[in-house]
């Protein structure tokens, strides 16, 4: 047995094999032959394993301080998922995502502000950024796997989404996650067909994809759908992965940081459990809306009301727009994803609530826009979600109701927000009808 | 005269080869932790929002 040190080097260039059958003795001529092998790998085990403890101080963090972070709307819950994930796991928060209905108009009727003391046992924890679309929320869910199964989840949106051809690329780019997109694009959970859909959708927008050739190469191969293209696609997975870890930790890394320089959040949240009258609550948010609103016929805000005034067209003949409305609200790309969005939380088995607003008539009256026009946007809905058998509340009742919405876009008022407030707490506690 | 003194001590330390590897994994570990610093907390910013009328 050879029991020199040997370089192994010198042995290799005279063409020698290795004889050393000693592991121990074969693991030290290993070391003496690279002398940086012992500090590198010691230097990784270090490195992997603070990694290590911090993910689970990052998961013990996000879970210790997840309630009192809900009504917060921290920008990190909209583009990472370490927080979505964590709410997700809470029994007593519900989901709801949506765009700026959800939070334009400071007002208390928000629901994130009015179920904040859990008077009915939860509150809502709101992912929303203003602009968001279909596609963005389809995304969010999307990376959040096979873990949105069985949980109650609620889409928000307003019939204005559906006002234009299709979002613009800098709006889209605006709500964009690479983390979302990337969790979408390797997603075991969903089917290499909707996953081929997303792509046709996501490759429109290329802007959002620049930086990312992986991700691009892989929405590439995914909307390609030929033989070839699904096994690049299926090549380019373990690659796929790799980054998806990275781009998870660094979303566990920024949600830490954004936890910590919330220096005065108190985890314990105290529960103040009550029995709302809605209808009085009702009575009271129409009181303060009128007042808000009481220099226009329209429900729109007093601060805005001058600002809006100049829009108005002056002397519109009735229904006179109700052509240019219909073939905008027909052909809109956003019932594409839409669709998208219902089959992502159909394939995930989440339990989702679609939940829409009215339109505001009377305004819609001053821009030529009728209720037959106006009643293609309700029935339309109800057509696409009737497929996936999801529980829908759209408010069409109120559409002609001005204190239920501030503006052309369906922002919620503070009457509005008491209906929504509702209906939330009634899908909460599963007594919806 | 410190120069000299550091160069002296530098060399005793690379000639040992415990001190050696010390240093080595010092320096591996001071790249990556450099890494971690640069790409750690990744980049989640997004272009200002443009309203659309939603």
């Amino acid at each position: 047995m050879n029991t020199r040190p040997v370089d192994s080097s010198v042995a290799r260039s005279a063409g020698e094999p290795e004889t050393l059958t000693d592991p121990q003795e074969a693991a030290r001529s290993l070391l003496l032959a690279y002398p940086h092998l012992a500090p590198a790998l010691a230097a990784l085990a270090l490195v992997v394993a603070l990694l290590a403890g911090s993910l689970l101080y990052s998961r013990w963090l996000e879970q210790r301080d997840i309630h009192a972070v809900a009504p917060l709307l921290l920008s990190q819950a909209n583009l990472g998922s370490a927080l979505q994930m964590e709410a997700l796991r809470q029994p007593d928060l519900l989901l709801v995502y949506g765009s700026s209905e959800l939070i334009d108009l400071p007002s208390p009727q928000r629901a994130f502000q009015f179920f904040q003391s859990y008077p009915t046992g939860f509150t809502v924890f709101t992912v929303a950024k203003a602009g968001a679309t279909s596609l963005d929320i389809a995304q969010d869910l999307a990376a959040l796997g096979s873990n949105l199964h069985g949980k109650k989840v609620v889409i928000s949106f307003t019939p204005s989404m559906f006002n234009h051809n299709q979002v613009s690329a800098e709006a889209y780019a605006a709500d964009f996650s690479r983390l979302h997109a990337a969790e979408l694009a390797f997603s075991p959970a969903l089917s290499f067909d909707l996953k081929q859909r997303f792509a046709q959708r996501m490759l429109d927008y290329p802007k959002t994809l620049a930086n990312d050739p992986l991700l691009r190469f892989t929405l590439q191969q995914l909307a390609n759908g030929t033989p070839l293209g699904r096994a690049l696609y299926y090549a380019a997975w373990p690659l796929g992965q790799l980054e998806i870890f990275v781009i998870r930790t660094q979303d566990h890394a920024q949600t830490v940081y954004s936890l910590w320089k919330l220096s005065k959040l108190n985890p314990n949240i105290r529960h103040k459990t009550a029995v709302i009258d809605w209808e009085a609550a009702r009575a009271k948010a129409e009181q303060d809306q009128i007042a808000n609103s009481n220099s226009n016929p329209y429900g729109i805000e007093n601060d805005k009301w001058n600002e809006y005034r100049r829009k108005i067209p002056k002397d519109v003949a009735p229904g006179a727009n109700d052509k240019d409305f219909g073939l905008i609200l027909q052909t809109s790309q956003e019932w594409t994803d839409l669709n998208i969005l219902l089959l992502t939380l159909q394939e995930l088995g989440a339990q989702p609530l679609i939940l829409s607003r009215p339109m505001n008539g009377p305004l819609w009256e001053t821009e030529g826009v009728s209720a037959s026009a106006r009643q293609a946007y309700y029935d339309r809905l109800e057509q696409t979600v009737a497929p996936y058998a999801f529980p829908l509340v759209d408010y069409r009742e109120h559409d002609g109701d001005r204190y239920f919405s501030i503006d052309l876009a369906s922002h919620t008022s503070r009457k509005g927000w008491i209906y929504v407030d509702q209906t939330l707490d009634a899908f909460y506690h599963g007594t919806l009808h | 005269m410190w120069i000299k003194r550091s160069t002296l001590f530098i060399t005793g330390l690379s000639t040992d080869p415990r001190a050696r590897s010390l240093f080595l994994g010092l320096y591996y570990l001071a790249i990556l932790f450099g890494l971690l610093l640069i790409y750690g907390k990744g980049d989640f910013s997004t272009p200002p929002f443009v309203y659309q009328g939603f």
